[in-house]
């Protein structure tokens, strides 16, 4: 008998006489018998429809312009720009769970790395088809590539409009290879419990060959290692590469050091709020209570509290800093910030990121997932409207007084905005059918290793 | 190839049916028509009959070079370049002619650049001492309305059009009415015009038909003041004022600075004043007393706002000041005496320097006296003199008549024959004249002008004039100097000139438009001739007249209790006749930077009273007209003053200028009693700049230094990294002196007509998308009620350290190596990045396409060294690239060293103050340099590091005066 692990506890977090049929029942079962197919058919029912409109709105778009959108002069960028770094915000989480916890063997993390992996990869394709959307002349979009042609011409690698391009395609090749390698286990079990040629031959082509020899194993445990460490760095380098899309020009309210972390915290911070809410629904949806337990999502409320409060300390200090330096016109831009007209903004997200967010202070919040769910929605509108108040003040109320203007989104920015949960949940919806939604070997090692069974 | 084999006109008359979107392709369209067959048969002998292979692929090739003269035009023959070239047109190598726009009868000397035979730019005629190369937004914008699309192009009948021969015959019939009575009946009503050849046309027809009667249409008119001036000298004399002389400018509700035709000549002579004072030589005072705020307000160096009613007082206290002796006690407030007695001791200390003007519309006594004053104070010769008018129709004695008494004519039944020349009264005549009823009485209506408008919709017959570029004529400048009106292209559409009409009715002939303008200077030999064509003038300034002493007069005072209304030329559209150009619709009126639109305004204190802001809807009652406009606050306006703006509210304007604000009709004197009451509806307005506090930062925009110590605190600029920019050649650089410029937009519109910059709408201005690369900015300094109004032309200022650049990832923006930053409208993908970085927000983005779907004709304007911008990239202000590297490529195809002074940016070269200087910063001997070493020189936004190439020379105050309320 060994010792006790203290890190390596799962006891508080799954049954622990959960057996390995139960599991893969759990897992695999809806792959073949989907337990809430009404509710499914609604999820899918909006989902295709909220596409729809996304794709209506960025066929109005690509046929008249970005003229169809609010942006003016002073706000070249508005809803584009934003909805980007919203977008790529929540990405993060998915990565961070699976990577940075898989690296220090936190084993809870084990029910939710796959379905916070699927967010990550379909929010980031959210988060990339705006900035693609937002150009003038979209259909040129991949002269921000380097690629070799007969100008001559590259990018201009100074800019950071080029270093987000490159940050985006490298994380979105990351996490696809992360979900793809990771699951490579479970899509072989899938396989192997398939009925009918053509699941069999999907799942077959998905698990690449998997056997399950230790060769494989060993091999597998040191790929996903090596792609966790090559995604972490990502993780930050993202989130402050499109910080420094704004804090690279001179625009005061944007051109802070502050920046880089604040923006790591925020996005870390909507994304936990993200997988709290998908959680809770993949939980119902797929009758898998016993795996995606109350522990795990009081886990994530504390994470969210903590990450919360990061966000809250880049909020002081985006207060503290302009008056720290007296300078006249970033006081001017934080007071617009405050009290101008998109004063609503701030507000709005100092309530949900700061003020709601105390309510996961109590276990019986964290632990009810009706109400963690609404903290985690507040947390969701609050970090849009902490990116909404980033973006669009401070280009409002420009160096000189003459150029000040305002800035209203038009319907299309909004359908396009609300279409895009269509570009997320469509996929989703269809992963929940198709894809083995918790990663069922790992969870039943870390059973395993619990119960000290070998 | 003569004219008559190709005949364009006939062509253009079968498209003048075409409406709407129904634009034509090329010539192919009409290659069915029996003229097309001619013209292939004539150029193609053989070709058109026998269609084989061979001769299709031929006749294929000629119709396909045909569809490309679409883009060119043709200058007449007779037409003489105003500089000396090989006598063949050769592509793409511009040519320039001599010619000028006639304003308000008031010749506006120009040269017009043409480019394959299509005039493209017009300038200042540098060699014309009224114009020294400067001109006006509106002349700028003169090539616009060649090319306008709903210019008229065919005579009509009742609406419809019809043809030239059914014109001739109509008038034929006529005439020989009118031999039988010896005109009896005839009332020709004229707008302003100084045409010598008009002027001997109109003179045959008087002595054909004494009977006929002529009257004056022209809106704004100085007819007032030349009436005065009969009275006071004996004769009707027009005043030439100057300046450049004078040291102390007293203004009272008189704009010489603000549109108007003479505007360009003003503000030249009061910029050479303040550059003299800059230089230590004299003083350039100026005390405004005005009722609404314009731009010699801006400029004043005391101002005081007051209700139009009390001029009469105003002069009588100044009167007195002077030392006059008059009776009467004016009644005004300590602070009103203030500025007067300030005012007047400023005259007295500079005698011989001073000039008092007075507004063209004020009372005659009111007029009067201030020519006395004038007078008194030893301005004739020096800063005033007088010279017989310009304008037809003010003979001593023999003024033609005014609206009012062709009103009462029409009323009496005695019309019946009216021809409306030139002229739209039933848009721009008083309303209580009754004109649009009247009308209808008279049997024969016949209206000439550039627009089928209100007056021609009126009338049975509607003859098309063609556009000063395209018809010849001549007229008169400002000095009295007459000026040949060469076109620059054959007439465009089916139209006629003002003489070959009255030729027509007096011969029935279809005459040679060039043949009656020769006529009338017969006298001067060819060679003459042809030298003043190239010139642009033909005979020289009128010598001054002597005036005799004028006498005092009797002030009469005004007693209107309670609100005045003042009606004025709106500053952009003027009486409504440039409407429909788009590009002066969409120009931002100085000061309240509106566009598309005229508001009523009202002073602070008064929209309070009212219970209004900006946009929100008025109703104003002024004797005869009720009208509802959107509010506007205009600080600095007398409080019991509604300042009105005519030249909108039109039904005939054209596609561009119909249904835009309200319409008001001007009035007979400076102001009327009036009324205003909220009336709960609310306009969108399209204004270009929605803040106007001078900040009070450590580094404002603009900045000012005193007169008596005109000097800056030397510049902190952050030290950078980087090498600065300057490699070798010539390292362009832009100083704008702001103690220069007048916010007068003359700059705006040349820069939009030279770089064929877009034209958006009202929608989209107000969305924040206008598109012009230099903008004026217009900031308000001290109070509310008594602001001070500066103005700041703000282009590109081409950073030496330019964020843009950092910004955009496709290197779609970069430094060139003589210092511009250039803009590569082929590689922007439109990640706005740049404008996003740039600090000034100078540049500007095509959210949508602007250009692609403009008629073929306003194509045709486009100057073709400049690209077109498609929807979705970044542009900006080039420094005029296009001029830098044509003067570049001149030097060095003749071999010669790259002389830099040659290069002139368009909003330079129009400039009436000369406030912009533009060169290498490198040669320590060029202009720019020297500026920039001012003292006054600054640089915008100096502490952000961007070292910009465009600085400033700030502003000069005087002492510690303030504006007064």
């Amino acid at each position: 008998m060994r010792p006790e692990p203290l890190l390596h506890d799962t006891g508080h977090f799954l049954p622990r006489d959960l057996s390995d049929q139960q599991v893969s029942r759990q897992v695999f079962g809806p792959l073949q018998q989907f337990p809430r197919r009404v509710a499914w058919r609604w999820l899918f029912g909006i989902a295709i429809t909220l596409l729809l409109m996304y794709l209506a709105s960025a066929t109005v778009l690509l046929a008249n312009g970005v003229g169809m959108w609010g942006n003016n002069q002073p706000v070249h960028w508005g809803y584009g720009i934003l909805n980007y770094i919203w977008w790529l915000g929540i990405g993060h989480a998915g990565t961070f769970i699976s990577a940075l916890l898989l690296l220090i063997e936190r084993p809870w993390r084990h029910t939710l790395n796959r379905l916070a992996e699927l967010m990550t990869l379909m929010a980031v394709i959210c988060a990339a088809l705006y900035p693609i959307l937002h150009l003038g002349r979209p259909w040129l979009f991949y002269w921000i590539l380097p690629y070799p042609n007969e100008m001559g011409l590259w990018p201009q690698f100074k800019s950071p409009t080029a270093w987000d391009m490159f940050a985006i395609l490298s994380y979105l090749t990351v996490s696809l290879l992360f979900l793809l390698v990771g699951a490579i286990p479970d899509f072989a079990t899938a396989r192997d419990r398939a009925q009918g040629a053509l699941r069999q031959t999907l799942y077959g082509l998905m698990a690449l060959g998997w056997r399950g020899s230790q060769q494989h194993w060993a091999l597998w445990r040191s790929t996903t290692r090596v792609l966790a460490m090559l995604a972490i760095p990502l993780v930050f380098a993202v989130s402050s590469g499109y910080s420094f899309l704004l804090t690279m020009g001179p625009q005061s309210g944007w051109h802070s050091t502050l920046f880089p972390p604040y923006f790591v915290a925020g996005a870390v911070f909507s994304g936990f709020a993200l997988v709290a809410l998908l959680a809770i629904g993949v939980r119902w949806l797929l009758h898998i209570e016993a795996l995606i337990t109350l522990r795990h999502l009081d886990m994530l409320g504390r994470l969210l509290l903590a990450t919360g409060w990061l966000t809250a300390y880049g909020y002081l200090m985006d207060l503290f800093m302009p008056f720290y330096s007296g300078d006249t016109h970033e006081i001017e831009v934080l007071l617009t910030r405050l009290s101008g007209p998109h004063a609503w903004s701030f507000w709005l997200a100092i309530v949900c990121n700061v003020g709601v967010l105390q309510a996961l202070w109590w276990r019986s919040v964290r632990q009810r997932p009706g109400v963690l769910a609404a903290v985690a929605l507040a947390v969701l509108v609050g970090m849009w409207a902490e990116r909404f108040m980033l973006v669009i003040p401070p280009q409002t109320r420009d160096f000189l007084v003459s150029t000040w203007g305002g800035y209203t989104p038009t319907i299309w920015d909004w359908t396009l905005f609300i279409g895009s949960f269509g570009v997320f949940l469509l996929p989703y919806s269809l992963f929940l059918r198709y894809v083995p939604m918790v990663s069922a070997f790992e969870v039943k090692q870390a059973l395993h290793q619990e119960r000290g069974d070998d | 190839m003569s004219a008559s084999s190709l005949d364009f006109a006939a062509w253009r008359e079968q498209l003048a049916g075409l409406k709407g979107s129904a634009y034509w392709r090329g010539l192919e369209a009409l290659a069915a028509t029996p003229e097309a067959q001619a013209l292939i048969e004539a150029e193609f002998p053989g070709a058109a009959p026998l269609l084989d292979r061979r001769h299709f692929l031929q006749l294929m090739a000629a119709s396909l070079a045909m569809a490309g003269l679409v883009a060119c035009g043709k200058t007449p023959e007779q037409a003489v370049p105003a500089i000396r070239q090989a006598t063949q047109l050769t592509p793409g190598v511009a040519s320039w002619y001599a010619t000028a726009i006639p304003f308000c009868g008031i010749a506006q000397p120009v040269l017009g650049k043409t480019l394959a035979g299509r005039p493209i730019k017009l300038e200042g005629n540098p060699q014309h001492p009224m114009s020294g190369g400067a001109c006006d937004a509106f002349t700028q914008a003169a090539i616009l309305q060649l090319y306008d699309p709903d210019r008229s192009q065919a005579p009509r009948f009742k609406g419809r059009e019809t043809s030239w021969d059914e014109v001739r015959g109509a008038l034929a019939r006529q005439r020989l009415t009118l031999d039988t009575t010896r005109g009896k009946g005839l009332h020709i009503v004229c707008g302003a015009s100084s045409s010598p050849t008009l002027g001997r046309q109109l003179e045959a027809l008087r002595r054909r038909w004494p009977e006929a009667q002529l009257y004056h249409a022209e809106p704004f008119a100085e007819t007032q003041a030349l009436r005065v001036s009969e009275r006071v000298f004996g004769q009707p004399l027009n005043a030439r004022r100057y300046l450049e002389n004078a040291e102390v400018l007293v203004c009272l509700e008189d704009d010489p600075l603000g549109s108007g035709p003479r505007q360009t000549l003003l503000q030249r002579g009061w910029a050479e004043r303040r550059r003299q004072a800059a230089q230590g030589q004299g003083a350039a005072l100026s005390f405004v007393a005005e009722s609404i705020p314009t731009l010699t307000g801006a400029a004043a160096t005391r101002r005081l706002a007051i209700a139009p009613s009390r001029l009469p007082d105003l002069v009588l206290a100044l009167s007195r000041a002077l030392g006059d002796n008059v009776a009467d006690q004016p009644r005004l407030s300590a602070r009103q005496l203030d500025w007067v007695d300030e005012a007047a001791s400023a005259l007295k200390a500079h005698p011989g320097r001073g000039l008092i003007c007075v507004s063209k519309q004020a009372a005659e006594d009111v007029q009067a006296q201030v020519m006395r004053l004038n007078q008194r104070l030893g301005a004739h010769g020096q800063t005033l003199d007088w010279q017989t008018p310009t304008l037809l129709g003010y003979e001593r004695g023999q003024f033609w008549a005014s609206l009012e008494q062709l009103s009462q004519q029409l009323a009496g039944g005695n019309v019946s024959q009216l021809w409306l020349l030139d002229c739209n009264p039933l848009h721009t005549s008083a309303p209580d004249l009754g004109l649009e009823g009247l009308l209808q009485k008279v049997p024969f209506r016949l209206h000439a002008g550039l627009y089928y408008d209100e007056s021609a919709a009126h009338c049975h017959w509607h003859l098309p004039l063609n556009h000063a570029l395209d018809g010849w004529s001549d007229t008169r400048a400002a000095d009295g100097s007459a000026c040949i009106v060469q076109p620059l292209i054959e007439p465009m559409y089916s139209t006629r000139t003002l003489h070959q009409i009255i030729e027509l009715l007096l011969t029935s002939a279809d005459s040679d438009a060039l043949d009656q303008v020769r006529i009338t200077w017969s006298h001067v030999p060819q060679s003459q001739w042809r030298q003043a064509l190239a010139d642009g003038w033909i005979e020289a300034s009128a010598p001054a007249v002597d005036v005799p002493e004028a006498a005092t007069w009797v002030l009469n005072l005004i007693d209107i209790d309670g609100l005045e209304a003042v009606v004025r030329p709106d500053p952009c559209v003027w009486d409504g006749r440039f409407a429909n150009l788009g590009w002066l619709q969409e120009l931002p009126k100085p000061i309240s930077t509106l566009t598309w639109s005229n508001v009523v305004g009202l002073s602070p204190r008064l929209a309070e009273q009212v219970g209004v802001r900006n946009g929100d809807g008025v109703e104003v009652a002024l004797p005869g007209q009720l009208l509802r406009g959107a509010a506007w606050i205009e600080p600095g306006q007398a409080d019991q003053v509604i300042a009105l703006y005519t030249g909108y509210g039109r039904s005939h304007a054209g596609r561009v200028g119909n249904g835009l604000g309200y319409a008001v009709r001007p009035i007979q004197s400076s102001s009327v009693s009036a009324s205003v009451r909220s009336s709960g509806e609310h306009h969108t307005l399209a204004v270009t700049q929605t803040h106007h506090q001078l900040p009070d930062y450590e580094a404002p925009p603009i900045r000012v230094v005193q007169r008596e110590a005109p000097q800056l605190p030397a510049q902190q600029i952050p030290a950078s990294l980087y090498s600065s920019v300057v490699d070798s050649g010539p390292q362009w650089g832009m100083v704008i002196d702001l103690d220069l410029c007048t916010g007068c937009n003359a700059c705006v519109t040349a820069c939009q007509a030279e770089n064929n910059i877009a034209v958006v709408g009202a929608e989209q201005v107000a969305n924040g998308r206008n598109m012009h690369w230099l903008r004026i900015d217009h900031y308000y300094q001290g109070s509310l009620d008594a602001p001070r109004s500066r103005f700041q032309p703000l282009p590109c200022m081409h950073c030496e350290q330019a964020p843009c650049e950092t910004g955009c990832p496709v290197n779609a923006t970069v430094h060139s190596r003589d210092g511009l930053n250039q803009m590569v409208y082929n590689r922007c993908i439109g990640t706005r990045t740049c404008a996003s970085y740039c600090p000034y927000k100078v540049r500007r983005f095509n959210w949508l396409d602007w250009s692609a779907d403009a008629a073929p004709s306003i194509q045709a304007q486009r100057n073709p060294e400049v690209t077109v911008r498609a929807r979705g990239v970044m542009e900006k202000c080039t420094y005029c690239v296009q001029r830098i590297s044509a003067a570049r490529i001149e030097d060095k195809q003749q071999g010669f060293d790259f002389d830099t002074t040659k290069v002139v940016t368009a909003c330079q070269q129009t400039c009436p103050s000369q406030a912009i200087r533009f060169g290498d910063i490198a040669d320590p001997a060029s202009a720019v340099s020297h500026a920039r070493k001012d003292p006054r020189h600054y640089r915008l936004l100096e502490a952000l590091g961007t070292r910009p190439r465009t600085t400033y020379l700030a502003r000069i105050e005087e002492g510690e005066s303030s504006d007064e309320a």
